[in-house]
């Protein structure tokens, strides 16, 4: 029965990860004076299976932590501990911490006892301090549950007394369950009498070692619910027969009791008999609504929407088959047009049918790889928490739009180009609050993000109500710098683009937080990497806002095919401004050499990709051919082409799977015929021509 | 399928290897066929910009795209026509950054043979088109002699911009 644990190690972390993240959510959700009890379950909920789980594998002190960090929680949720800001603080450092040792005991790396050990006494300490609310607990909302606290100081008596009888049938061990155990655990929860029935002991002889012959009698003093106590004997749930009355306490006040426990005010009659509970809560003997309380009570969070967990690598295989089944659908519709004769009608409507069915398919393997941008935004409420506690500012984080979706490839390189303007915002953006006051804004700062989709991309919006961008702070550090000229004017779009420039930066003192300089450039190169653009708007004592655009995958690409000789390429939509036959004269040399014509409001240079590629056009003549206006980098140029042949959406091959890297291309993709067309990649194209024609 | 298998087996075993061999003009080269990943013919590539003159550009194979090598041109031999009878060999090459699938165009296959590892013999300085770098060895085979190309030298570079061996 040698079963090894560690196999299930992975999924462990996987699922400890994640449920340490909603417990991080749930926690920033949480009202300091008015905590909602679903929230901290929630809470109380991951701490618990954290720290079963890590028992059972063996990771004691993961384990240890995470008792105490339950055992508080244990004490917030029964209300006898108010939530406070301090204990939240405490509880988002224990999550850090349960996160490092996990990640810890993954990389088989040693854990920083210390720091666990810390925390670990704070944690103890603010739960031996539950009893002094007053100095624990600086909330200035008035709390509306405060009524059992004084109770509990005073402790002139309990909430229940609730009588036990719980009789298990003698198989009760072979289901792996301790009646020491649950004895136990009542007597964590309250003052806890027990009986012990020995009656049916048989004797020593016959006694099977393997069976239960022992009964208990149990009265519990406890501000526990009914629910409370009966979650105790979960497990013997059709192991014994149990019966749970409550019986009226022996102190005549008890005014505030109701308010403590969330179960109803129960009468002796109402008998809840565990081992066939499920008919006994479905029509409820007397009172409806201690019956719905029983059942509602524990095992909220087993509902979660069905879904299973696939490795990205499986997902990318079927990506890759589809894509074949696209091309191999295309040719058969090409072949399928030659047909001639009455079966060809039928064949044209199977291939129709099967397009369809293709098309679909393919839209469906996309839609697995999306993800909604929360993954990437739920980093944010505790950072800007943290970030704006150590800059001693009030700030305010609004998220919208949360739900936008997008690839996980496109996901997994935003987080830090995001991450780095947030805290930009939070560090330049927001004032101080004096500075706020003085200025005659609101003390809190606002920060928001906002996602949506635009056409075929993605936009995301990180602003703040902050100061705004300084210009000629900006220009002055910039000719510090010989980033410009001394003497250069710039447009105030200009201004603003220098902040992307390397080696700039505005704070005046280098935080480490934000400041040295290595960040916006590294940002605008990022969204590049990803096919994106960021610019930027900001009024001055308004505040300022990053506007990134990208592409919603990277998988896929809008194009436009143009022909060059025999070859087709195929450039991206995204780039391509406009594209127009020139007329003869319309085309000026610069210095006999580089082409330029007029176009909206400037000149812009040409470009023949055929030169560029070092192809046998099909004409030489501009007029003959075509321009096509394209953008990169800021920069526009004309490319003239033989042709244009069609817009398609094309899926992105990598050339560097078996080649290497090539300039001015950015990958490859299968046309319908089968054949090969070359991706172009402008800005990198632009590139490759300006050294040309500078060489 | 599974007498091949044994085949190949016992081969290894005797200490030799198959080789797929194939004609450049009067030439004779080989390649290890565990190497080989189909053996095609020829049909129009698209053109790579800036690059060496002998990787004439790329194909489908089954969804990857795959660089094309004219081995011709690689080894400064006369330029041949490529005619439905040109063969593509595709090929797989351990390079430092991974395996690398390309094709090569050569003037036909001949034959499968089994060298013994004893029977190759080292090449000498002078004698092919080929400088001797790319070459593991010489085997005579029936009369025949087999140059033995050692592909992850000659193409390595090539294909994946990374040179294998940085003193060459």
């Amino acid at each position: 029965m040698a079963i090894d644990l560690a196999q299930f190690h992975d999924a462990f972390f996987e699922e400890s990860f994640e449920a340490l993240d909603s417990m991080e959510a749930a926690l920033l959700q949480l009202n300091p004076g008015a905590p909602e009890p679903e929230l901290i379950g929630t809470i109380f909920r991951v701490a618990h299976s954290i720290k079963g789980g890590s028992a059972t594998f063996g990771f004691s002190e993961v384990a240890s932590f995470t008792h105490t960090c339950e055992t508080l929680l244990d004490e917030l949720r029964a209300n006898r501990m108010q939530v406070t800001r301090h204990v939240t603080d405490l509880l988002l450092k224990s999550v850090d911490v349960m996160r490092d040792m996990l990640r810890a005991q993954q990389r088989k790396e040693a854990i920083d006892a210390q720091k666990v050990a810390d925390l670990q006494f704070d944690l103890e300490l603010a739960i031996a301090q539950k009893n002094q609310p007053a100095a624990a607990a600086p909330a200035p909302a008035p709390v509306v549950e405060a009524a059992p606290a004084p109770v509990e100081a005073a402790k002139p008596a309990v909430a229940h007394r609730w009588r036990i009888s719980f009789r298990p049938y003698p198989q009760l061990f072979v289901h792996g369950n301790d009646p020491l155990r649950m004895i136990r655990e009542l007597s964590e929860i309250g003052e806890l009498t027990v009986k012990l029935d020995g009656n049916a002991l048989p004797s020593l002889e016959q006694l099977d070692p393997e069976s239960c012959y022992l009964a208990w009698d149990l009265t519990l003093d406890t501000d526990a619910a009914r629910e409370v106590v009966n979650g105790v004997f979960d497990w013997a749930e059709g192991d014994c027969d149990l019966k749970i009355e409550e019986e009226a306490v022996p102190v005549a006040a008890q005014p505030a009791v109701a308010v403590a426990a969330p179960a109803p005010e129960a009468k002796p009659s109402n008998v809840v008999n565990i081992a066939d509970a499920k008919p006994a809560a479905a029509e409820p003997p007397h009172q409806p609504a201690a019956a719905a309380a029983v059942e509602v009570a524990p095992k909220a969070g087993a509902t979660d929407g069905g879904s299973i967990r696939v490795s990205t690598e499986k997902i990318d295989e079927l990506m890759n088959t589809v894509g074949e089944l696209v091309i191999t659908q295309s040719m058969l519709t090409q072949l399928g047009s030659k047909f001639t004769g009455h079966v060809a009608e039928q064949l044209r409507s199977g291939l129709a049918t099967l397009e369809r069915n293709v098309r679909e398919l393919q839209e469906s393997v996309m839609r697995v790889r999306m993800l909604p941008i929360s993954f990437v935004f739920s980093r944010f409420p505790r950072m800007v928490r943290d970030l704006s506690g150590r800059l001693g500012k009030h700030v305010e984080l609004k998220m919208t739009g949360d739900q936008t979706e997008l690839d996980k490839t496109v996901m997994e390189k935003i987080g830090d180009p995001l991450v780095h303007l947030v805290r930009n915002s939070v560090d330049h953006g927001i004032e101080m609050p004096d500075v706020r006051a003085a200025a005659g804004k609101p003390q809190t700062g606002t920060v928001f993000l906002n996602a949506y989709h635009k056409g075929g991309s993605i936009t995301v919006e990180v602003g703040d109500d902050g100061g705004g961008l300084n210009k000629d702070r900006i220009l002055k550090k910039a000719r510090e710098r010989n980033l410009i000229g001394a003497n250069e004017t710039l447009t105030d779009d200009q201004i603003y683009e220098l902040i992307f420039m390397a080696g700039f930066s505005t704070a005046e003192q280098t935080t480490d937080i934000s400041g040295r300089g290595v960040g916006m450039d590294v940002v605008r190169r990022n969204i590049k990497e990803l096919g994106g653009t960021i610019e930027v708007k900001s009024t001055l004592g308004k505040g300022s806002r990053f506007i990134i655009t990208l592409p919603l995958t990277l998988a896929i690409v809008d194009g436009q095919s143009v022909a060059v000789g025999t070859e087709t390429y195929i450039v991206p939509l995204i780039t391509i401004i406009e594209s127009l036959q020139l007329k003869q004269g319309m085309v000026n040399r610069v210095a006999g050499q580089g082409e330029v014509f007029w176009f909206r409001d400037g000149y812009v240079p040409v470009v023949r990709l055929h030169e560029v590629f070092g192809l046998e056009p099909r004409t030489t003549q501009l007029h003959e051919g075509l321009i096509m206006v394209v953008e990169g980098e800021g920069r526009k140029v004309g490319l003239f082409v033989d042709d244009l042949l069609g817009q398609q959406q094309v899926v992105i091959k990598s050339l560097e799977t078996n080649f290497r890297r090539v300039d001015g291309v950015s990958g490859a993709t299968i046309l319908g015929d089968g054949a090969v067309a070359l991706i172009l990649d402008v800005p990198g194209l632009i590139r490759v021509a300006t050294q040309r024609l500078a060489a | 399928m599974t007498n091949q298998v044994a085949a190949q087996i016992d081969a290894a075993a005797a200490g030799s290897n198959q080789m797929l061999t194939f004609t450049l003009g009067d030439e004779t080269y080989g390649v290890d066929i565990l190497r080989v990943q189909e053996i095609r013919g020829w049909q129009p590539v698209t053109r790579i910009p800036q690059a060496p003159s002998h990787v004439l550009g790329v194909l489908n194979l089954r969804g990857s795209i795959v660089p094309i090598v004219d081995l011709r041109m690689r080894f400064n031999l006369q330029h041949a026509e490529y005619t439905p009878l040109t063969v593509i060999i595709v090929l797989s090459v351990q390079s430092p950054i991974g395996r690398r699938d390309f094709g090569v165009v050569v003037d036909g296959v001949s034959d499968v043979i089994d060298v013994a590892a004893n029977d190759v013999k080292p090449a000498p300085e002078f004698g092919a088109h080929v400088s001797t770098e790319f070459i593991e060895g010489l085997a005579a085979v029936s009369g025949r002699m087999v140059m033995l190309l050692d592909i992850d030298q000659l193409i390595g570079a090539d294909v994946t911009g990374v040179a294998l061996n940085p003193a060459a």
